[in-house]
């Protein structure tokens, strides 16, 4: 299986070569082309492991993913896919070994056999106040994962501690931990800075932030709409 | 010594692994840890100098550090901690222990930051909720009252009435006759009262900014005497001279405006916001509801109308439709008929004293053409 992320970052899509009885599963909807040897099915349950069902489905949808996955499997050798994520940025592959990596709601674009996709919460205050979902995806496993982001995405390697402003995580590994806190010492200066609250990350491991944020260039563009 | 050799999936960060990161099998021998990679490469902690902490994703991860921190073995397997605590060496039951008791520490500190924010949010809620019901009332006070008669002139022409306007003299003088007796009573002078009787079987009655109300033919029907209908109009009218629609118009804009200031960037708070205007909203409208009952009773008392006929028209309703269940009142727009029963009673137990005229209608008559 081979991967080629093309037209990054604005508007990325990403190339997957199969060779024959190789499958990837990909978000609904995520399919912009494919040749003519490739099968699709539909279900609700991992491809590998064969796990899930509709339970599993119903706790994709709350992390804002689909209740339904498809799964792509070539019949022969050298059989291509495209596929792009919903909205406009950056497609990053990951390659997994035996960890987990926490991807943000909506931003798990594809994967292979050997990963599975579960939900998590991370917490109350940061369900509430880190600008994500209440509920995130859980991949782990061994494999070939590919995520989405909103603008284009940079890879961090944190070793101590980092920060990021909500609503701009991807993905990160499960070795580290964030917890949403102040951006400035005063919480007034923290809210007459325009930051308000930010995500504070510790722990040894990679990070994977999007350059934009969907809410605030809603609010940017949302004015300049005509009323329907 | 006691020698631990159950096998254990974790993983190693070390600068010689490429990517700086890999999945390894833990095991835990009588001197210290050790973590085997896929390629067969080994990477060994003594127990002397090993440094502890708990962390990661799930807050459950075990981190062993060396001094110089350029190696780490970890693992989620919760076997790891108490296998390492039983694995002979007093010096690292001890370390075991410290690194436990730093994590209840941290565990407590955590749910008390947790908590302390809950209350602070609760308050920062009140707040901005006690800030935009006063200042959305005094900014609607100040504005002159063509305003509302605009609004709901505009809001009346572009709604769908749900049936066509009712004609009949006989209906609609009796129910206009209702609105004239009260109208002298209404706390704020110059509104001027205007009801479309509309023929559908709606149990209901609505009023727009300005003075224009509606009330359906269906709760007409349901009505047992005129001052039942009467109250309902007092409490609509009332809606109208306490200025709820121009409120509620301010308060939506000034929740969202409010919390942008005292927040900021609102991207990180999208699921906060939308549930606190969601319940502030509807707490407010419930708030309305009961103003209205209220000033209703005053107006009905002022202009010698049996009060109680509001308290029994929502009694009808409460057999009719029953009530919202307690546990999803906060969420409700209207508060419950047996709150608003009570409510009724108690305000108008101290006015008893008023001698009170009965309207006088044919009432059968008009539920009669009502029925036609």
């Amino acid at each position: 299986m081979q991967f080629d992320i093309l037209a990054r970052p604005a508007a990325s899509a990403a190339r997957i070569t199969l060779g024959a009885g190789e499958s990837v599963t990909c978000e609904v909807g995520a399919m912009i082309g494919m040749s003519s040897g490739i099968s699709v099915e539909t279900t609700t349950r991992s491809r590998g492991s064969g796990k899930g069902g509709v339970l599993k489905g119903l706790k994709r949808m709350f992390s804002g993913e689909n209740f339904f996955l498809n799964h792509f499997t070539a019949n022969q050798a050298d059989e291509t896919l495209l596929i792009s994520p919903q909205s406009l940025g950056d497609i990053v592959h990951y390659t997994l070994s035996g960890g987990s990596l926490i991807v943000q709601g909506g931003s798990w674009l594809a994967s292979s056999n050997g990963v599975e996709v579960d939900t998590t919460f991370q917490g109350l205050g940061n369900a509430l106040l880190s600008g994500e979902g209440i509920f995130w995806v859980k991949c782990s496993g061994n494999g070939d994962l590919l995520m989405n982001s909103f603008g284009a995405v940079y890879e961090v390697d944190v070793d101590g501690e980092y920060t990021v402003d909500t609503g701009h995580i991807v993905a990160y590994d499960d070795t580290l931990q964030f917890k949403v806190g102040k951006s400035n010492k005063s919480l007034l200066g923290s809210l007459l800075g325009g930051e308000g609250f930010v995500c504070k990350f510790s722990g040894q491991g990679k990070l994977y932030c999007q350059s934009h944020n969907p809410p605030s260039f809603g609010s940017v563009l949302g004015p300049k709409l005509k009323p329907r | 010594m006691k020698s631990t050799n159950s096998i254990i999936s974790g993983g190693v960060f070390n600068d010689s692994i490429e990517g700086g990161r890999a999945g390894a099998e833990i095991g835990i021998g009588p001197q210290g840890i050790s973590a085997i990679l896929a390629d067969g490469t080994r990477f060994d902690l003594s127990f002397e100098a090993v440094e502890l902490e708990i962390g990661g994703a799930s807050g459950k991860m075990v981190f062993c550090r060396n001094e110089d921190k350029t190696l780490t073995i970890f693992t989620e397997d919760k076997r790891f901690i108490h296998s390492l605590s039983a694995a002979g060496s007093m010096l690292i039951e001890q370390k075991v222990a410290e690194c436990l008791k730093t994590n209840r520490k941290r565990g407590r500190k955590s749910r008390r930051n947790v908590l302390t924010g809950l209350v602070l949010l609760a308050l920062a809620c009140w707040g901005i909720y006690e800030v935009v019901l006063y200042g959305a009332r005094a900014a609607v006070n100040s504005l002159p009252i063509s305003i509302d008669q605009q609004i709901g002139e505009v809001a009346m022409s572009s709604m769908d009435l749900q049936g066509g306007v009712l004609e009949d003299p006989v209906v609609t003088d009796a129910i206009q006759s209702m609105v004239a007796r009260l109208a002298p009573h209404a706390s704020v002078s110059g509104f001027e009262f205007d009801v479309t009787v509309v023929d559908a079987d709606i149990l209901n009655a609505f009023a727009l900014p300005g003075g224009k109300i509606v009330i359906y033919t269906g709760l007409i029907k349901e009505a047992n005497r005129p001052e039942q209908v009467a109250g309902v109009l007092a409490h609509e009218m009332a809606h109208v001279t306490k200025r709820h629609g121009l409120q509620r118009i301010g308060q939506t804009l000034g929740i969202s405006g409010l919390a942008t200031l005292l927040a900021g960037d609102l991207g990180g708070l999208a699921v906060l916001t939308e549930l606190l205007a969601f319940s502030t909203i509807n707490k407010y409208s419930r708030t309305h509801e009961t103003e209205a009952d209220l000033e209703g009773v005053r107006m009905l008392v002022a202009a010698k109308i049996d009060p109680s006929g509001l308290e029994e028209f929502f009694e009808i309703m409460q057999h009719e439709h029953g009530d919202v269940p307690a546990a999803i009142a906060w969420i409700s727009t209207h508060p419950d008929h047996e709150d608003r029963i009570r409510e009724i009673q108690n305000s108008f137990q101290e006015e008893t004293t008023a001698g009170f005229e009965p309207l006088h209608l044919d009432w059968d008559e008009i539920v009669k053409r009502v029925n036609r």
